[in-house]
């Protein structure tokens, strides 16, 4: 039997590549969700990582990086300085018909 | 940012910590107000402060977690008395986390930090030379410094026994030092205007008088060694670091007064108790919401016991919904094995506001029973309106093995210091004692 393929879409999800159970330290809300301010995660609400691997949302280390009091350090460990980075993303592909 | 992240995330640290087992640290808020905390902290063993109930505000500002929250000591004798070098009077909390103190950059205050690891750097200063939390005061050791170290401990203790429990509960109880009773304030009005006063918020009312019950002897044992230390009438040595008249711990021991105003306030609290069994009656003819919910909850937790086929009785006393007398056999294999106990839950009308009171009627050597009965357990914490979770957490007392060690617990002073201080000759006589008293709850069980 030969089948022909008329028509196919590529769904994929994904994931942000860090350890699974792992809250923002700011907000305290998991890193699937956004930050509190945010409606949709991805793009919209970025994650960003330090040197010394912690990560935080985006929105929630910027604002504090904007205190004084922060010096710039990570709120963690208070000792990573920039620059922060997106962590990488995990893929999972699908194909449908 | 928007405030309402202040928010967000301010509640999820409460519902947790008001979760937790935790029994050193409380916090409330009222529904609406998330913002303005309270927060109870127990004083740590082996420490002056040990048993004392020290009550603080704590604001959380819109810019929270990425700014400190505002924290106040609400426990300073009306602005009289410093508790701490670190805690004034006017209840100024020195530290480093709060931006009140200076400090390594990795003790100031990021969003990492929260309401937890805050109170637990309170507690810290709770501790059990207090002496050497005044910069400069640290590492002294000259004979002066030590007796003034010992000296400011031997206030403290006094005062937390004070203060922070007796004045507290004098005023839960409404009763003066002499151990006469204030009018309420509501007896002063009409009852129509009375009926519409605000009651005050008071979060850790009930959990106060629990704790009370279950300190009572440690209260009285701290009481006793303080007078063998200092005599009454004996004016407190001023601190280097003190400055008298405004940020000062000042007064004069008295613990023969103390102890008179300990033993009103147990004796108050016994009276309380009792009362609930008359008013429950009352509740129990009027079919109150809490009255027909305790009858429908005994209902299950009977027909549960049958079905688990636990050989365990409970009643209703005189058929009031509000007293429940548990007949509990001790497990085969235990030190309990062969003996029966009789255990009396009170129950409030104002449950589940109010917990239950627990007594152990049958006269047991444990160290999580007091030596007037009183039991010291610990519900899940998420179901406290459910008469279950206490009964379970009741029978897991006596079922839990070895003694687990938890200074938090110390209901029994003697049985602790058998158990945990004597060696191995205290641990066997811990033993023959719990199971000499055993033995004898069968002889002594009213038909």
């Amino acid at each position: 039997m030969r089948v022909t393929i008329k028509k196919w879409s590529a769904v994929a999800t994904w994931q942000w590549d860090i350890s699974e159970d792992d809250v923002c330290g700011i907000c305290q809300v998991h890193f699937d969700g956004t930050c509190p301010t945010c409606k949709y995660p991805g793009d919209d609400c970025s994650l960003l990582s330090g040197k010394c691997g912690h990560n935080f949302h985006m929105h929630c280390i910027m604002e504090w990086i904007k205190q004084e009091s922060a010096k710039g350090q990570c709120p963690m460990c208070r000792q990573s300085k920039p620059p922060w980075t997106p962590p990488t993303v995990y893929l999972d592909y699908m194909l449908t018909m | 940012m928007p405030s309402d992240q202040s928010v967000i995330r301010i509640t999820k640290e409460l519902s947790e910590l008001q979760r937790s087992p935790e029994l050193s640290i409380a916090v409330a808020c009222r529904d609406i107000d998330v913002r303005n905390i309270r927060a109870l902290i127990f004083g740590p063993h082996r420490t002056p402060y040990e048993f004392g109930f020290f009550e603080f505000t704590i604001k959380i500002g819109s810019e929270y977690p990425d700014k400190s929250p505002e924290v106040l000591c609400t426990t300073t004798n009306s602005g009289r008395t410093r508790f701490n070098p670190n805690i004034y009077s006017s209840g100024r909390v020195c530290l480093s986390i709060l931006g009140t103190w200076r400090g390594n950059t990795n003790e100031q205050w990021s969003p990492a930090q929260g309401l937890e690891s805050l109170l637990l750097s309170i507690q810290s200063l709770l501790s059990s030379n207090p002496y050497e939390n005044e910069p400069g005061f640290e590492n002294c050791s000259s004979e002066a410094d030590r007796k003034a170290q010992k000296q400011y401990a031997q206030k403290i203790r006094h005062e937390t026994l004070r203060v922070t429990v007796i004045q507290r509960l004098e005023d839960y109880l409404w009763l003066r030092p002499n151990g006469t009773k204030k009018p309420a304030a509501t007896e002063y009005l009409d009852p129509a205007d009375a009926a519409e006063v605000v009651p005050p918020f008071e979060p850790f009312k009930d959990l106060c008088k629990r704790r009370f019950l279950w300190y009572y002897e440690s209260y009285l044992a701290a009481t006793r060694e303080g007078q063998s230390e200092t005599k009454d009438g004996e004016a407190f040595v001023i601190m280097p670091f003190e400055s008298s008249g405004q940020n000062a711990m000042e007064g004069k021991f008295n613990y023969g007064q103390l102890q008179n105003r300990l033993q009103n306030i147990k004796k108050a609290l016994d009276e309380e108790t009792a009362s609930w069994v008359d008013e429950g009656v009352q509740s129990a003819r009027n079919e109150t919401t809490v009255s027909v919910n305790l009858r429908h909850q005994y209902e299950q937790v009977v027909a549960h016991m049958h079905k688990s086929k636990l050989a365990h009785h409970i009643n209703l006393e005189g058929g009031n919904p509000f007293v429940w007398v548990i007949t509990y056999f001790g497990p085969a294999f235990t030190n309990f094995d062969g003996g029966l106990l009789r255990i009396r839950l009170s129950l409030s009308p104002r449950f589940p506001t109010e917990q239950p009171r627990v007594k152990c009627e049958t006269k047991l050597f444990h160290h999580l029973v007091a030596p007037d009965g009183t039991v010291c357990y610990t519900p899940n914490s998420d179901r406290l309106e459910d008469v279950r979770s206490h009964i379970d957490a009741i029978f897991s007392v006596f079922e839990g093995g070895e003694p687990i060690y938890d200074p938090r617990k110390f209901v029994n002073p003697e049985a602790v210091q058998l158990y945990w201080e004597g060696g191995e000759a205290g641990k066997k006589t811990y033993n023959r004692r719990l199971r000499r008293t055993v033995q004898q709850s069968m002889d002594d069980f009213p038909e």
